[in-house]
């Protein structure tokens, strides 16, 4: 029987779990033996080697790609190494790829698998990793949220134990989300999530690089390179300070001594960050932190003690860590897998540990299209965006709105599906993720109605419509911001007129 | 408007057609008053004629030229101008047939009517007797005379300025926004050549819409405004404050708003905020009522992109932050930013946009650990 993994695709590490005989989910160990498997890839000779051995060459050798994940949402980015262009896609791929192979190696075959991925993700970056996944040779069929997976892997352990609500706080290498959701039991429902791209312990360490830099300057008055001081060296004496007030660092003959207030007094405006965020997430969600019944840990970074201050200060509680926070995510995800995959391939038991398993989700961003707009302080109209489906709306969902042609013998109606993280009215800061034209019978007054409709059904597949009201014109588009089965290459092909 | 014709007394002979008006009020209850046309005697036609009465309505202007009236109502405007117009279907009629009597023939809603000036005018009503089935050739309420013409006075005291007014008040309204843009060109010192040249776009994107005559007119105002305010930056004397109260006193809401975006197209038009440029800025909004939030939407559409580095040594201006509110007020507004910028992140383009947004983020959290967040 072919085994349902999910695979934590992490910024610095990774990690792959599966649904073991009894149901529960495991972490698959990599070749090295290892719960976790750095993503980093060695390019040199022309191989792409993953794991440990590349993360020590970080900062040592050109031939090292590694921190790719933050790129996926980038169109342009490539790494050029040894002469070959490397795109973030492609280095997610490699990871993938490795982690597949380990899996096999030590589970055997491999069925339906599941990614996850940070919670603010772009569409471009959720669109890139199904498209890496589908390289690698994965049958991804979903994608999950990382922090949705963590929570359901902390309420599939505690039984029947977590009832109310509930904030998922995860700082991991690259990236850090907050969820808060609502739970019953197994019964899982995400009110609101917000994430920051870019902040995770990658940025602890280049600031802790930073630090030691500068003291090695002010001691010697010599600057110190990147190689002599690598990241992986950073990272090192992060997890030192972690456990003790201070670390002793040796580098270029020189003992450098760095103390966790320095480092915590230097890395405050990242922490306030998260702070920020959760406060607009609590707000966001519609309650106070006397409602979070407790604040359940991902990822790594949140050993930090100047994390866990943190996050008691903003929650007024004691986190929970009552599992490992380097493998929660993974441990979520093949759950999640089992459970939205083809249940006949699991067996009696399997089926019957993870039947109270519920997820319901919603909207991560909003949803809009682009239109004329009368702007009362300036007397004239402008274009603007009109939300349809607004963030957090609860899956399934279906809104529709009627808006007018704009003039005389219009023609033609560009229509545009804009998303985007807060509620924009400038076309400047939202995404267009997918753009046609609707036909119109010519010679026609101004002011007909165009019936607009977006809707999502249960499986996060949202549908647009754009109708023509009068001659019965329309436009529709099917996409999927979640499932894998609809890349961006062939997303606009899926227009149809009728 | 048949039923007028029934009035009418057959056979007889009429006087010639003539036409007078009459104040009224659409109701006792209401003060909606509106000049109600009326018209007796002989239609002038030889044959069988559909008619209708078409009126426009005009104003002399300084060197007694009529000037025409516009409507702020769409059902009383020309087809193809805002031009006041009302046409009164009279019906099918024969030669020799008319009103005996005075019979209401038209309306003028004088709510709806938008003269070239304000206050006391001399409205002149325009009465054209038109031949349904070929109707004159009327712009702005000049052209052919159709069946006949005829003209009819009634003074009026316009509250609301008129529409040459109005033009004339928004050429020098933007005379001011020039110099608002100049005291924030001016607010590190000196004019730098991009604000300069932010400024001279500015202008040409203003007259062009004009002919020739007008656009020298404009150039010279402009280009004096502009000068004199650089003079007066110069020498210290520019005061902010006045430019503002004359803008609130001539200037629409439109011109207000269009004054603060040209102050935000000056500020980054060298690619970089300054704390200053920021504070000129939230001045002259305070000074003329900007709404909060479009000044917001101003701010994140012209510093998308900008070097914020500078911006760092006032924290307040840069970030939108009155230092007057309270420290929970601060925080908020700190947070509501933060999240809007990030969740902005990866909507803009990759390079200066993306680095500019992530400056303010920095921004903010800096400011986030100064309120003790």
């Amino acid at each position: 029987m072919s085994a349902f993994i999910g695979i934590d695709l992490g910024t610095t590490y990774s990690a792959v779990s599966y649904i073991d005989d009894t149901g529960r989910s495991k972490i698959v160990h990599n070749s090295a033996g290892s719960n976790i498997t750095p993503s980093c890839i060695d390019f040199a000779s022309g191989k792409a080697e993953v794991g440990e051995e590349a993360r020590k060459s970080l900062g040592l050798s050109d031939t090292i790609a590694a921190r790719f994940k933050r790129d996926m949402d980038s169109t342009t980015t490539t790494y050029n190494i040894e002469g070959n262009e490397h795109t973030p896609t492609d280095c997610s791929s490699i990871v993938l790829k490795k982690l597949l192979q380990d899996a096999k190696a030590a589970i055997g075959e491999i069925g339906e698998a599941v990614v996850t991925i940070p919670a603010n993700f772009a569409n471009e970056a959720r669109i890139a990793t199904m498209s890496a996944a589908k390289q690698a040779g994965l049958d991804v069929k979903y994608i999950i949220n990382e922090p949705t997976a963590a929570a359901l892997y902390y309420a599939f352990q505690s039984g029947d134990g977590l009832h109310g609500h509930y904030a998922v706080y995860d700082l991991g290498g690259g990236t850090f989300d907050v969820t808060i959701l609502k739970v019953e039991g197994q019964d899982i429902e995400v009110v609101t999530s917000g994430g920051i791209a870019r902040l995770g312990g990658d940025d602890f360490d280049t600031v802790l690089q930073k630090i030691v830099q500068k003291k090695y300057k002010d001691s010697t008055g010599e600057g110190l390179e990147d190689a002599d001081y690598t990241k992986t060296d950073a990272e090192e004496d992060k997890k030192s300070l972690s456990k003790r007030d201070k670390v002793n660092v040796r580098v270029m003959r020189t003992n450098i001594k760095v103390t966790r207030e320095e480092f915590e007094q230097e890395i405050s405006s990242l922490v306030a960050q998260t702070e920020m965020l959760c406060e607009s997430i609590i707000d966001e969600a519609g309650i106070t932190v006397s409602d979070i019944q407790e604040v359940l840990l991902a990822g790594g970074s949140t050993r930090m003690p100047v994390v866990l201050e943190s996050i008691r200060r903003v929650f007024k509680k004691d986190p929970v860590a009552s599992v490992n926070v380097d493998e929660v995510v993974a441990l979520g995800a093949s759950l999640y897998a089992a459970y939205k995959g083809d249940q006949s391939k699991l067996s009696k038991t399997q089926q019957n540990s993870i039947k109270k398993i519920k997820v319901a989700e919603v909207t991560q961003q909003f949803f809009g299209t682009i239109s004329m707009k009368y702007d009362e302080n300036r007397g004239e109209s402008r274009e603007g965006v009109s939300i349809l489906i607004q963030k957090n709306e609860k899956i399934p969902c279906s809104v529709t709105r009627t808006f007018y042609t704009s003039h005389d013998g219009q023609e033609a109606i560009n229509c545009q599906i804009t998303e985007s993280g807060s509620a924009e009215e400038d076309s400047k800061f939202v995404n267009i993720v997918a753009n046609t034209e609707l036909s119109l019978p010519p010679n026609r007054p101004a002011g007909k109605e165009i019936e607009v409709t977006y809707s999502f059904d249960d499986s996060q597949i949202m549908y647009t419509s754009f109708v023509d009201v009068e001659s019965g014109e329309k436009t529709i588009l099917e996409f999927s911001t979640t499932d894998a089965s609809e890349g961006s290459s062939n997303k606009i092909d899926k227009f149809t007129v009728e | 408007m048949l039923g007028f014709l029934k009035k009418a007394i057959f056979g007889q002979r009429l006087e010639p057609i003539q036409i007078q008006v009459q104040k009224s009020y659409l109701n006792e209850d209401t003060d909606m008053p509106f000049l109600e046309i009326q018209c007796k005697g002989l239609f002038p036609v030889h044959t069988t004629t559909k008619i209708g009465l078409m009126t426009s309505v005009f104003t002399r202007d300084s060197e007694g030229e009529l000037s025409p009236v516009l409507s702020f109502g769409d059902a009383f405007q020309e087809s193809e101008t805002v031009a006041f117009q009302h046409l009164a279907v009279i019906g099918e009629i024969d030669a020799g047939q008319g009103f005996l009597e005075w019979i209401h023939v038209g309306s003028v809603p004088l709510g709806i009517l938008n003269p070239s000036f304000g206050g006391m005018q001399d409205l002149i009503i325009i009465v054209r007797l038109v031949d349904m089935y070929n109707l004159p050739d009327i712009s702005l309420g000049f052209g052919e005379a159709g069946i006949w013409k005829g003209l009819v006075n009634y003074k009026y005291n316009f509250k609301l300025k008129g529409y040459e007014e109005e033009a004339e008040d928004i050429d020098k309204a933007r005379a001011l926004s020039i110099q608002i843009g100049m005291a924030v060109a001016m607010a590190d010192g000196e004019l730098d050549d991009a604000e300069g040249e932010t400024l001279k776009a500015w202008i040409q994107k203003m007259i062009a819409p004009f002919g020739d005559e007008k656009q020298k007119k404009l150039k010279k105002v402009y280009n004096d405004a502009m000068k004199s305010s650089y003079k007066s930056a110069e020498s210290g004397d520019l005061v902010l404050g006045n430019i503002c109260k004359q803008l609130n006193e001539i200037g629409e809401d439109a011109q207000k708003y269009e004054a603060v975006e040209l102050a935000h197209e000056v500020m980054a038009a060298d690619g970089v905020v300054h704390a200053e440029e920021m504070k000129v800025i939230h001045k002259v909004a305070d000074a003329l009522g900007i709404d909060n939030d479009e000044l917001e939407r101003m701010r994140d559409q012209n510093t998308v992109g900008l070097d914020l580095s500078l911006g760092g040594s006032d924290l307040e201006s840069s970030l939108g932050i009155d230092i007057s509110w309270s420290n929970d007020k601060k925080l908020k507004h700190l947070r509501q930013e933060y999240q809007k910028w990030n969740n902005r992140l990866n909507t803009l383009s990759e390079g200066d946009e993306r680095e500019s947004a992530q400056q303010k983020l920095d921004l903010i959290a800096k400011a986030r650990k100064k309120y003790g967040g």
